[in-house]
């Protein structure tokens, strides 16, 4: 006994074949090569482009090599990995919490990076700075761990996460700026970076960070089945035999050590973990399996471009990272909100 | 695949909905668990489906308790669909259905074929075969529920739990959706559904659950469940029971008003019922 | 449940206590110790040619080898620059708020003291780079990774001030000139000392916003300056808080019940602001400060007590000794 369907306008999602994957995948990462070509290319020096290829192979005046090699590629390595974190975490919060608005700054894992470094560097004047990343991953898992703990109630509820990250955020922010404000000149100067920024990272803190962004990143991959299956929902999920507490568990952990890794070489940077997502989104669709590498991808080109246009914009002075981020991110966040409402 | 609860207590958060519940599930059955609102039924089918843990008792699964086995091995025995179905508007029907085959995906294995098989056979089953590619944001009511349910079909699994699963759909998608659930039976599958519906649960279920405040009143086959005591006991309103007109062996059960309209005549002559006492 | 409204009691508690430990005073000065050590030996050395390879140890306490005389040298704040232009040298590099020497002006901005950019340094290829130890002790790793030596000096202190002339001059091959600018310089204090009255005036110098001042204690520059006068410093004893080394806050009851006879402000605000002096003088809860009541109230220069401490210090000592001192000042002004 079969009732025949109302007949209804066929409107099957088209699929464009090759036509569509040039365009999630071959314009953000052709986006992404020229944003790293630029990034080296430019900066305050000016310098002709032959010069910067002999300044990449050492074969020319050992300054070009020095600005180009030791100035400028660590730290458009950095502003890439720094971009993949942040997006990547803000992927995985959003899936977690069901929240569009997640993001590892709203919910506290950035803030616990930074009041970890920051008290770090209040104790111990000469803190080193390879223990820096781990010290802000540390503080991330704190925040993170507090955020979990707030919400846990026989289990933990999307809602109740985001909330308790938000009470979480401040109450670190809050903390930090106590840190900052009692302690001395140095500190202060040293805690420059909190701000958001990628100023003086060099070769010493890519060689400290990329093991964490990049096992985070790594991990995030594992995860994207089981966060495809999370967001049909609690009971959905249980039905089809995830374990839901614990991928959800696991993916905060890897947003914090994103997070983490990220907070510590270039401070709070706010929005990237926000807005990248939601472009992804609007590329790829929800399947987590093309949303999280392109959240990658999208973050650091964002965060590339981003640290270029500080740096250059008012050079020799740099503007804070986190003000230029937010500058691009916002009127592009308002106008995917429109778009969708 | 046995499935049954001893001595079940179960809730959520501290609180007990059902308690001391034993129950044995009939294999190749349609199974309806009837009851009023707050009579646990949603708790049971629940605890049954290894959505909620067990405060106190057991479910078991072919003798095994079914919490302590892997979540994975579970899911491809039983599925479960509860409400609301949310969260996912811009997938398409076929990408729900694949969905399902995650309990038997491994990272390493995967055996494309089968799951092909799987959603082909699921999405027939519901008959959504000339909208697979629809996205879910633009389906109605019923056809978002037949999607789902074939979601839990691509489990493949041996039992099928259902809460509610004909609510807010009209007639004839109820009509529809029961009759693709009794014919799973003949494919060996078990099927358990939480239904509000008397005259369905009547046509539809070979063996009824019949809950009242937490606890299982009476529990069987439908004709030996569903008598007038039993309804006025569990829902509290009278009815006379009528032999179904085209049906062999079922009954309907039609209400019988407690407030006489301007006197008739003589009584509703019904040899079932008595007067009862309010 | 019980547990974890403990642990969660407990975690917040810890990261409130954490934060909070922060009221006692960090050790201050660390950069300026070394310096006051070595202040004595300061001026008595003969000026005799640098020879090279040279070997020194900087205002930070790190031993560098210079190869050879510096050709171009890139000194990174003003008052590095102003070193090297005192002993006769010239820099590649400035810092941006570098308005003095003129010669200086021309030099390649680089950017502000806290953040300069290491690009344009390079590309002036200097052979010595020349950092602030109070305001660039964190860019250490960063001009290391120029490949260039680096040497630190700053000023902190008056002393400072007179060893930096003498590091940064012996670097730069110009002892002699270095020597002059010593000499000179504490010929100045010695005659401004004799000059002072008998009684010590009560001074209080702050810097910031009229809503949120800064108090210098004499481990500051201009509370150096002030001591060696004779001042008495009504700040001294007080914990550093603040963006400044050397800086306190007081509150406004300290402030009355010390009643400093001389007060000196810098304002760092936008020119045509509402200046601290203006601000206090009008201030009805100030009235009965001596120093207010005395009109001994005045702006002094940011550049050249704050920004700039430096080899400019004789002309800082001859305008303190005026404030301080306006009878019985020095007759060679």
């Amino acid at each position: 006994m079969t009732l025949a369907a109302a007949p209804r306008q066929q409107q099957a999602r088209p699929s464009f074949g090759t036509a569509r994957l040039l365009l999630v995948w071959g314009l953000p990462l052709a986006l992404l090569a020229l944003a790293i070509v630029l990034g080296i290319a430019l900066g305050p020096v000016n310098l002709a482009p032959a010069r910067v290829i002999d300044g990449l192979l050492n074969r020319g005046e050992p300054l070009d090599h020095t600005i180009v090699w030791d100035l400028r590629l660590p730290r458009v390595l950095l502003a890439v990995l720094v971009g993949a974190s942040l997006g990547v975490s803000g992927a995985l919060l959003q899936g977690v919490t069901r929240n569009p608005l997640a993001d590892p700054h709203v919910l506290g894992l950035t803030a616990g990076g930074g009041f970890a470094a920051s008290l770090a560097l209040r104790l111990y004047s000469d803190f080193p700075h390879e223990l820096m990343a781990p010290v802000a991953f540390a503080g991330s898992l704190l925040g993170a761990a507090l955020v979990y703990l707030l919400s846990w109630r026989g289990g933990v509820s999307p809602v109740r996460l985001a909330l308790s990250g938000v009470a979480v955020a401040s109450l670190l922010t809050a903390c930090t700026t106590m840190v900052l404000v009692t302690s001395n000149f140095t500190t202060q100067a040293a805690l420059a970076w909190l701000a958001g920024g990628l100023f003086g990272r060099g070769w010493v803190d890519l060689r400290v960070m990329w093991p964490y962004a990049v096992a985070g990143l790594g991990a995030a991959m594992l995860l994207t089945r089981g966060m495809n299956i999370l967001a049909l929902g609690d009971e959905a999920a249980q039905s089809l035999g995830l374990g839901v507490e614990r991928t959800r568990l696991f993916a905060v952990a890897v947003a914090a050590l994103l997070a983490g890794a990220a907070v510590s070489v270039a401070g709070m940077v706010a929005f990237v973990g926000l807005l990248i997502p939601h472009v992804a989104r609007g590329l790829n669709g929800d399947d987590h399996r093309g949303l999280v590498p392109l959240s990658a991808i999208l973050g650091a080109t964002l965060v590339v471009y981003a640290d270029l246009f500080a740096r250059m914009v008012q050079r020799p002075v740099e503007i804070p990272l986190g003000i230029v981020t937010a500058v691009i991110g916002a009127p592009f966040l308002l106008y995917l909100v429109r778009s969708k409402a | 695949m046995r499935l049954e609860a001893r001595k079940l207590t179960a809730g959520y958060g501290g609180d007990f909905c059902i308690t001391d519940a034993d129950v044995v599930i009939e294999e190749r059955r349609v199974t309806g668990i009837i009851g009023p609102n707050g009579a646990g039924k949603s708790t049971l089918l629940r605890a049954l489906a290894r959505v909620i843990k067990p405060q106190r008792g057991v479910v078991l699964l072919d003798g095994e308790v079914l919490h302590q086995l892997p979540g994975r091995l579970v899911a491809k025995k039983l599925a479960f669909l509860g409400q609301p179905l949310e969260g996912v508007p811009d997938l398409t029907i076929e990408e729900l259905a694949y969905r399902g085959r995650f309990p038997h995906q491994t990272m390493l294995r995967r055996d494309a074929a089968a799951d092909r098989e799987a959603v082909d056979w699921a999405i027939g089953a519901m008959n959504l075969e000339s909208m697979r590619g629809r996205p879910l944001k633009q389906l109605s009511h019923g056809e978002m529920r037949r999607a789902w349910t074939a979601l839990a079909l691509a489990q493949q699994p041996d039992i099928l739990l259902l809460d509610e699963p004909t609510a807010f759909l009209d007639m004839a998608h109820q009509f529809e959706l029961l009759d693709l659930l009794s014919k799973l039976t003949d494919h060996g599958v078990t099927v358990v559904v939480s239904m509000h519906d008397l005259w369905l649960t009547a046509i539809y279920c070979q063996r009824v659950i019949a809950m009242s405040g937490g606890r299982i009143v009476a529990a069987g086959p439908t004709d030996e469940v569903l008598t007038v005591e039993l309804i006025r006991e569990v829902f509290g309103v009278e009815v006379a029971l009528q032999p179904h007109p085209s049906v062999a062996g079922r009954h309907i059960a039609l209400p019988v008003s407690r407030r006489r309209e301007a006197a008739p005549a003589e009584p509703v002559p019904n040899p079932a019922t008595r007067p009862s006492p309010h | 449940m019980k547990m974890r409204t403990w642990l969660i009691a407990a975690l917040v508690t810890a990261v409130f206590v954490a934060a909070a430990c922060g009221g006692d005073s960090e050790k201050s000065s660390t950069a300026t110790a070394p310096a006051k050590a070595t202040a004595a030996a300061t001026g008595t050395a003969a000026a005799k040619a640098t020879t090279y390879p040279l070997t020194v140890t900087d205002m930070l306490g790190r031993s560098v080898t210079i190869a050879k005389q510096p050709a171009a040298v890139a000194a990174l704040s003003p008052t590095t620059v102003e070193y090297v232009y005192a002993v006769g040298g010239t820099s590649k590099t400035r810092s941006a708020s570098v308005k003095v020497p003129a010669e200086a002006t021309s030099a390649k901005d680089i950017g502000p003291s806290y953040q300069p950019n290491f690009e344009l340094i390079a590309a002036e290829k200097p052979d010595l780079i020349i950092a602030d130890s109070v305001l660039q002790p964190q860019l250490k790793q960063n001009l290391e990774g120029l490949n260039v030596p680096v040497v630190y000096a700053g000023a902190q202190t008056f002393a400072d001030v007179l060893k930096g002339l003498e590091l940064v001059g012996n670097v730069l091959n110009q002892p002699a000139n270095a020597t002059k600018q010593i000499s000179s310089l504490q010929a100045k204090l010695a005659d401004l000392k004799t000059k002072a009255a008998a009684t010590k005036p009560k001074v209080l110098a702050v810097n910031g916003a009229p809503e949120d001042f800064y108090a210098a204690k004499p481990e500051s520059y201009v509370g150096d300056l002030i001591q060696l006068l004779g001042g008495d410093n009504v700040a001294k004893g007080q914990p550093d808080v603040g963006r400044f080394p050397g800086y306190t806050k007081l509150s406004l009851e300290t402030i009355l019940t010390s009643s400093p006879d001389v007060v000196l402000a810098i304002t760092a605000g936008p020119p045509g602001g509402k200046t601290i002096t203006a601000a206090l003088s009008e201030n009805p809860a100030w009235a009965n400060v001596p120093a207010v009541k005395n009109k001994r109230v005045t702006e002094i220069s940011l550049e050249l007590y704050l920004q700039a401490p430096g080899p400019r210090a004789g002309e800082a000592l001859d305008q303190l000794a005026k404030l301080l001192y306006p009878i019985g000042a020095s007759p060679s002004q």
